[in-house]
């Protein structure tokens, strides 16, 4: 549409060249034309964005919500299960993930905070990896050696106090109760978290059948 | 509430080094035990270092080429700290996956160290590589979104190795891996609308609560929580798009 001033710019154009005949539209346009070239203005948002959903399929991130000046309860298109999604990475970022796509996205968070702040590595992990490393037996594996020891010892102990007192024990026979170290690769350090139902599962498997071969030999069947 | 990610708090009371990527520099002799926090001016990253004086990491690494752990274990107990912080876990962007990593580091240096040869920039540049080799192999066994592509590290090790000798020292390499790690986020989040980014960078990043970010943006707490919710969603799309590209690519 032509403006007032845009109206008078014709109109001394006209003037000044005798010769034109142009008709107003025409010259408008012309002059649109122009403005367009010499002063290009912006592209309307909303059209921009019609554009680019129907260019990219609808493939696109929702648009950024600007909830200056608009009361509070109608800020934000989301609705109610976004709203529920939304407050599910709020508790996620809390430390209480509960939803995939809550742990998802704080994992997401996590690596942009690690490649941003990289946090240094906690002293008794390291040393635990150094211990693996060297074939030393880290603070940490003490501890789980410790743990697991007291166990077979508790195994042994349960076998050695089912046999019949009665009964005279062919002690040399007994396997004795020992480390579980032999069960493992020492070569192989244990993993940070993980894989401890099948620890578990191999150590009571060896004592069951350490208790079993006792047995028959308190028995006499061996 | 403050933003809880499980990470520990940076190390205090210690004194920072600024540092910066140049030409190499010729090492000179060092207290045994500097420190780093990147916690720094926009544009600097500072690192944190354990370092060695040359002559003793001389003659640590000249025992245990010959086979002595102990001195194995003092090179690895000064600079491994440094290889999880700026090389593996912003690369890995896990910490299970990055202590994996400096395990498997570790393993591979106990076998290979009798290869190693003494240069004059130090053990650091060495066990750099061999920890970049090992990110490099989990990132490709383990598609998942990173801001770290293998190509990346491909690349990364490229220049290290054209490097050689003439590798700058640890504090030196730290620092450019860590700016390095930096670009990498802020590359990410200039692909998503400036608001989102924003929004992240207050709440994820900075770790500032709800409250302040909220008001930063001039919104409800609760609006941010959706716009924190929809800048997160657009940022996994545009990682998982240029993963999903790069794989297309290596296929082709």
């Amino acid at each position: 549409m032509s403006k007032p001033h845009d109206d008078d710019a014709l109109r001394g154009l006209r003037e000044s060249e005798p010769g034109t005949e142009l008709e107003p539209a025409e010259l408008a346009a012309g002059f649109e034309a122009l403005r367009a070239a010499y002063a290009p203005g912006e592209i309307d948002p909303e059209l921009h964005e019609a554009l680019l959903s129907r260019a990219l399929g609808g493939e696109l991130e929702a648009p950024a919500i600007d909830e200056r000046g608009v009361p509070e309860e109608l800020q934000s298109s989301a609705d109610r299960a976004e709203r529920e999604r939304a407050e599910a990475l709020r508790a996620a970022l809390d430390g209480a993930p509960s939803t995939p796509e809550a742990r998802a996205l704080l994992a997401l968070a996590r690596v942009l905070r690690y490649a941003h702040e990289p946090p240094p590595l906690v002293e008794i992990h390291h040393e635990a990896l150094l211990g693996a490393a060297l074939g030393r037996r880290s603070k940490l594996r003490r501890i789980t050696t410790g743990v697991v020891g007291a166990l077979a010892a508790a195994a042994a102990a349960v076998g050695l106090l089912s046999v019949d007192p009665q009964r005279e024990a062919p002690r040399a026979d007994l396997v004795p109760a020992r480390s579980t170290l032999e069960l493992f690769d020492p070569a192989e350090p244990f993993p940070r978290s993980g894989e401890e139902t099948s620890r578990i599962d191999r150590i009571a498997g060896a004592r069951a059948s350490d208790l079993r071969k006792n047995r028959y030999a308190t028995w006499g069947v061996r | 509430m403050a933003l809880s990610l499980g990470l520990p708090s940076p190390l205090e009371g210690l004194r920072a080094l600024t540092v910066a990527w140049s030409a190499p520099t010729p090492r000179r002799a060092r207290p045994t035990r500097s420190v780093v926090s990147s916690q720094g001016a926009p544009g600097i990253v500072r690192a944190v270092v354990s370092r060695l004086e040359p002559e003793l990491e001389r003659e640590l690494c000249v025992r245990a080429k010959a086979g002595d752990r102990v001195a194995l274990g003092r090179l690895l107990r000064a600079y491994g700290p440094l290889l999880y912080r700026a090389v593996l876990l912003p690369r890995l962007g896990s910490e299970s996956r990055a202590q994996d990593a400096l395990s498997e580091t570790y393993t591979r240096v106990v076998e290979r160290f009798s290869q190693y040869e003494w240069q004059d920039c130090g053990v650091y540049p060495w066990l750099r590589v061999v920890a970049m080799r090992i990110a490099l192999d989990q990132l490709r066994s383990r598609r998942r979104e990173t801001l770290f592509e293998p190509d990346d590290i491909a690349e990364e090790l490229e220049h290290a190795e054209r490097l050689g000798p003439a590798a700058p020292d640890a504090e030196v390499l730290a620092a450019h891996d860590l700016e390095a790690a930096r670009r990498k986020v802020q590359r990410a989040l200039a692909a998503i609308n400036p608001r989102y980014a924003l929004a992240i960078r207050l709440r994820v990043l900075e770790e500032r609560p709800r409250e302040e970010a909220a008001r930063e943006l001039d919104v409800s707490v609760s609006t941010f929580d959706v716009v924190l919710h929809r800048a997160m969603t657009a940022l996994k799309k545009v990682l998982s798009k240029e993963a999903a590209a790069e794989l297309e690519e290596v296929r082709s």
